[in-house]
């Protein structure tokens, strides 16, 4: 992985990527998906939605300038552990920023993630080799 | 829900805030003098050193893959070059660091360092012999491939770093994992990460001013 999103803010901070995830469902529920920003309220994150028939949870992304939409990553429901966002921490300018520079699926196989330049990373490592435990909100 | 992280100098402080020349808040690490480190108390003792917590607001997860960078200065510059100087020459201290004491008796230690051990003895603090074990680690030294200097090889939250304040007091957490952070009511991975820092000089420095550069602080959580 080459990226570095501290690089990116400084130089070309308006052509990245947002992303979101989506749920879809095999018993023909409607599909629940994130918002383009980390939820605002518990109910609206991922963790909390209905695990029961997941059939498809894919990882979308928007870019921030041409508005161009595509998929980056997916993973069958049945391996699903999680969905994390991926951030960092910095004081810049007399201000205390987060920025959040991805996202990225982990599932029993490994860990897919996506990063705001349109980078894919994939390690197929079993989760536990990366340690990463269970999230405590996962439901099986 | 958004996770965001509280960086201070106390346990249950606010963020880092002190004035930086050009005008930026962030941290200030005091002068260091040639053969010596900062903050100073006494050379011979070994003492001194900045504390740094970390903390965040998650509700749901802890947060994971916490780790550390430097990276050049994001604020409004205000030393003596420029921030991209400024952060090769910090990158290039840490590269050729060849100090052999913790308190740089032998005036070659140079650079940023962390120990990552919130409870280590003030005999121990920064010693070399706990590179090996990932505790200590120095911005622009490569261990094992990662020096410090990017995302990519960002060093990892060491387990000892962990640490719970329940209130009244800092305690150990009972079973931390490394690059983890529980939630506020977490005593098993602990809801702090507590870090010691300090800045060295080599004797033989010659360039003198104020050196600016930002830490960053990299995780994970869950959407």
């Amino acid at each position: 992985m080459s990226f570095d999103p501290m690089k990116k803010l400084a130089t070309d901070a308006g052509n990245r990527w947002l992303f979101r995830w989506i749920f879809h469902y095999a018993d023909h529920k409607p599909a629940k998906v994130g918002g383009w920003h980390p939820a605002a309220r518990l109910e609206d994150m991922a963790t909390v939605q209905s695990r029961d028939a997941l059939a498809l949870v894919m990882i979308e992304g928007k870019h921030f300038t041409t508005k161009e939409q595509r998929y980056f990553a997916e993973a069958t429901g049945e391996d699903f552990i999680n969905i994390q966002h991926l951030a960092i921490h910095f004081q810049s300018a007399g201000l205390v920023r987060t920025h959040v520079y991805g996202m990225r699926i982990i599932h029993r196989h490994g860990i897919i993630s996506c990063f705001e330049n349109g980078e894919v990373l994939r390690d197929d490592r079993h989760y536990s080799e990366l340690n990463i435990i269970m999230p405590e909100s996962t439901r099986f | 829900m958004a996770v965001v992280l509280t960086i201070s100098e106390t346990v249950t402080g606010s963020n880092v805030s002190d004035s930086l020349a050009g005008g930026s808040t962030g941290l200030d690490f005091g002068q260091v003098t040639n053969g010596q480190f900062a903050p100073l108390i006494s050379q011979a003792a070994n003492t001194g050193h900045q504390d740094i917590f970390i903390r965040h607001d998650a509700v749901v997860d802890p947060i994971t893959d916490v780790k550390f960078y430097i990276s050049q200065f994001s604020g409004v510059y205000g030393g003596a070059n420029s921030a991209a100087t400024d952060f090769t020459t910090l990158s290039n201290y840490g590269a050729a660091d060849a100090g052999a004491n913790a308190n740089n008796a032998d005036g070659l230690s140079r650079g940023l360092h962390i120990d990552m051990d919130w409870q280590v003895s003030t005999a121990n603090q920064f010693s070399y012999s706990r590179e090996a074990t990932g505790q200590k680690r120095i911005f622009g030294k490569t261990y094992t491939g990662k020096d410090g200097l990017s995302l990519a090889n960002a060093f990892d939250m060491h387990v000892d770093a962990a640490s719970y304040w329940n209130g009244s007091s800092e305690i150990d957490a009972t079973t931390p994992v490394t690059g983890k952070i529980g939630k506020s009511s977490d005593t098993v991975l602990g809801n702090r990460g507590h870090i010691r820092a300090r800045t060295y000089l080599h004797t033989a420095a010659v360039d003198g001013g104020i050196l600016q550069f930002d830490v960053v602080a990299s995780y994970a959580y869950t959407a």
